[in-house]
């Protein structure tokens, strides 16, 4: 027996160990930090680095008046993690979140992307599926009008989103690319705030992965614009990067009012641009019920 | 998750007695992790070994997690012998179990290895091939196969490399250099065998072995028993490949990629075509229904949940797999 396989068996051993306090207090429905025993860098990137990056001086407050944030303790599927943001009051003129940064620490490029919303919006909630290299600390910061900025942070165990395999045919993927969907969930109310699933077909390359055919890495091809307009008002603008899964899709509310049409505005780091448009009826095709919020 | 691996199938687990499942979570890990202190990295014997039709020996795999200290035997593997040649099916997840199963073949016959075949690109079923290189076999794939497995494999490399010994690289995962497009024949000498190639399905690149003479079907990872099936390639395409499967005539003996040894074709499938057909109506229904993946993975396919090992590790990847694929259709 040498030290490096009595290491590995320790290590395992006691990654369970930390496993199991978290089970409890996910029991308790409660969200806790905790840093497992075989995390890959003794350096917190955000303390060191990141929060200096990206926001310099701003104070940040931790707290869950502004959003909340939900995503799996431990990712299934490392190249495609749920991560939803929850606002906790709607979007008004006198008080709304304008901006929502997500933040994946470890992530080789950590900011996912950045949304903007409007007053407009009825309310900042967003959903979307995010790339997770190794375990990490997932963040959402909301920017308020009044310029506050709120931070809310999970844990999330995977490992291998961005330099997995390509789960496909590379040159399949691309022939696809740019197709669009919209769909509204939930029967559409009048003067509600509506659901909608806006997705691209995009293989949104990281930059990391290789081309099995050639033995060479696929350069990075990502979706970095997406910009959402209902009846000439902006829902959500955000720009975006090679964290966001294969076939960004995306949930936020939006006012349908009595229909209109959304406008979709794509564009990819290749500077390709796509663009199109959802009629949205007040009638739904099907009646279809959704569970609250996103 | 441990404590289910050393389950055995069709046991029921405690869902409520969390307590009791606590007390396997702290204790088996402990003997998992000094059990793998004690045996380094290497597999160590005995090797299973069973002749399940004549001239066809099958090794059978552990139903241990990837999660697991030991991942290097979990799959079925094993040989079949004409009178001129050997052909090897799948050399197991590590060298040392690719050199247990050379040392097996070795007591049953003086015939010279002439191929081996992988049925796909996954560690479990190809890691093993660098212990035939010096024989000088035909190694043979799916068409596909070399793409999987001929350019830089640091994913693999770094989760599993310590199986391929101390300075794992490249040069020691061996691409098919004979494929096959649809199918095959190959020539033992008194035997014959048929290599059929599919469209995308468990993988990208799966590929059955027909033993025509003694109708033993070596259909790799197409067929999960017990151990839950895991969705890489497409769900639909796999649905579509059992189907195409289940019309074979004369098929005797069924050798899975996973689990025991069946018998009749269409019975041998049926647990896994039936929890892949549940998991893509419910994944339907909640496209429709508006729900998003988070919600899928909390509630598609539970009624499945007593019938699989590993579950746990496995099912929920599956849905959100299976998510991703439907909600394009």
């Amino acid at each position: 027996m040498n030290m490096q396989t009595f290491g590995r068996g320790l290590i395992a051993a006691l990654a369970f160990f930390g496993a199991l306090q978290v089970g409890q207090a996910a029991a308790e429905e409660k969200l806790e930090i905790v840093r497992p025993k075989d995390f890959k860098s003794d350096v917190d990137l955000w303390a060191t680095f990141l929060r200096d990056a990206y926001f310099k001086d701003t104070e940040i407050i931790e707290d869950k008046t502004v959003i909340d944030m939900k995503t799996p303790y431990r990712a299934e599927d490392a190249a495609v993690t749920p991560v939803s943001i929850t606002a906790q009051f709607d979007q008004s003129p006198d008080r709304y979140i304008e901006k929502l940064y997500v933040i994946v620490d470890n992530n080789p490029q950590p900011l996912v992307g950045t949304f903007h919303f409007t007053p407009d919006t009825g309310k900042a909630d967003l959903a979307l599926r995010v790339r997770i290299d190794r375990y990490t600390n997932i963040r959402a910061v909301a920017v308020l009008n009044n310029g506050e900025h709120h931070m809310v942070t999970n844990y999330v165990k995977a490992s291998g989103g961005c330099s997995d395999p390509f789960g496909g045919d590379i040159y399949e993927a691309l022939k696809s690319a740019g197709k669009m969907k919209f769909r509204t969930v939930g029967e559409i109310l009048a003067d509600q705030t509506q659901l909608g699933q806006f997705s691209i077909s995009h293989p949104n390359f990281t930059g990391m992965s290789i081309n099995q055919r050639t033995g060479n890495i696929v350069p990075p091809h990502f979706v970095n614009r997406v910009t959402l307009v209902y009846n000439d008002k902006v829902v959500m603008k955000a720009e975006t990067g090679i964290s966001i899964s294969q076939d960004p899709s995306f949930r936020f509310f939006f006012k349908p009012g009595s229909g209109g049409t959304l406008r979709a505005d794509i564009e990819d780091s290749k500077g390709n641009k796509w663009s199109e448009a959802f009629d949205v009826t007040e009638a739904p095709a099907t009646a279809v019920t959704a569970d609250k919020g996103t | 998750m441990e404590a289910h691996a050393l389950m055995t199938a069709r046991q029921p687990r405690n869902r409520r007695g969390y307590r009791a499942a606590y007390v396997l979570t702290l204790v088996v890990p402990l003997a998992a992790g000094l059990s793998y202190s004690l045996r380094g990295t290497a597999y160590t014997p005995p090797f299973n070994l069973v002749e399940v039709a004549p001239g066809n020996f099958v090794h059978l795999g552990r139903q241990v997690s990837f999660e697991d200290p030991d991942t290097d035997d979990i799959a079925n593997i094993g040989f079949i012998v004409g009178e001129k040649c050997v052909a090897v099916v799948d050399t197991g997840g590590s060298v040392a179990v690719g050199r247990a199963l050379r040392d097996a073949i070795r007591e049953h016959t003086p015939a010279p290895i002439c191929y081996v075949i992988n049925t796909h690109s996954h560690f479990d079923h190809y890691f093993g091939n660098v212990a035939f290189k010096d024989d000088g076999p035909q190694f043979i794939g799916h068409r596909k196969l070399p793409e999987a497995l001929g350019g830089d494999n640091a994913y693999v490399l770094e989760h599993f490399g310590r199986y391929l010994g101390e300075h794992p690289s490249n040069a020691d995962i061996i691409p098919p250099g004979r494929t096959v497009d649809s199918t095959l024949e190959l020539d033992l000498g008194g035997k014959t065998l048929r290599l059929t190639a599919y469209p995308t399905a468990h993988t990208h690149c799966d590929l059955s072995v027909l033993d025509v003479g003694t109708g033993t079907l070596w259909l790799g990872d197409l067929l999960f028993r017990e151990r839950l099936p895991s969705f890489d390639g497409s769900v639909l395409g796999w649905l579509k490949v059992i189907g195409t499967l289940e019309q074979e005539h004369g098929v005797k003996t069924v050798i899975p990629g996973h689990g025991p040894i069946g018998e009749d074709l269409e019975a041998a499938f049926a647990d896994e075509k039936r929890y892949m057909e549940t998991v893509v109506s419910e994944v339907r229904a909640q496209i429709a229904d508006g729900r998003d993946i988070d919600q899928a993975v909390e509630t598609v396919g539970l009624s499945e949940r007593e019938r699989w090992l590993l579950w746990d590790q496995q099912h929920k990847r599956n849905v959100s797999r299976a998510y991703t694929e439907l909600e394009w259709e």
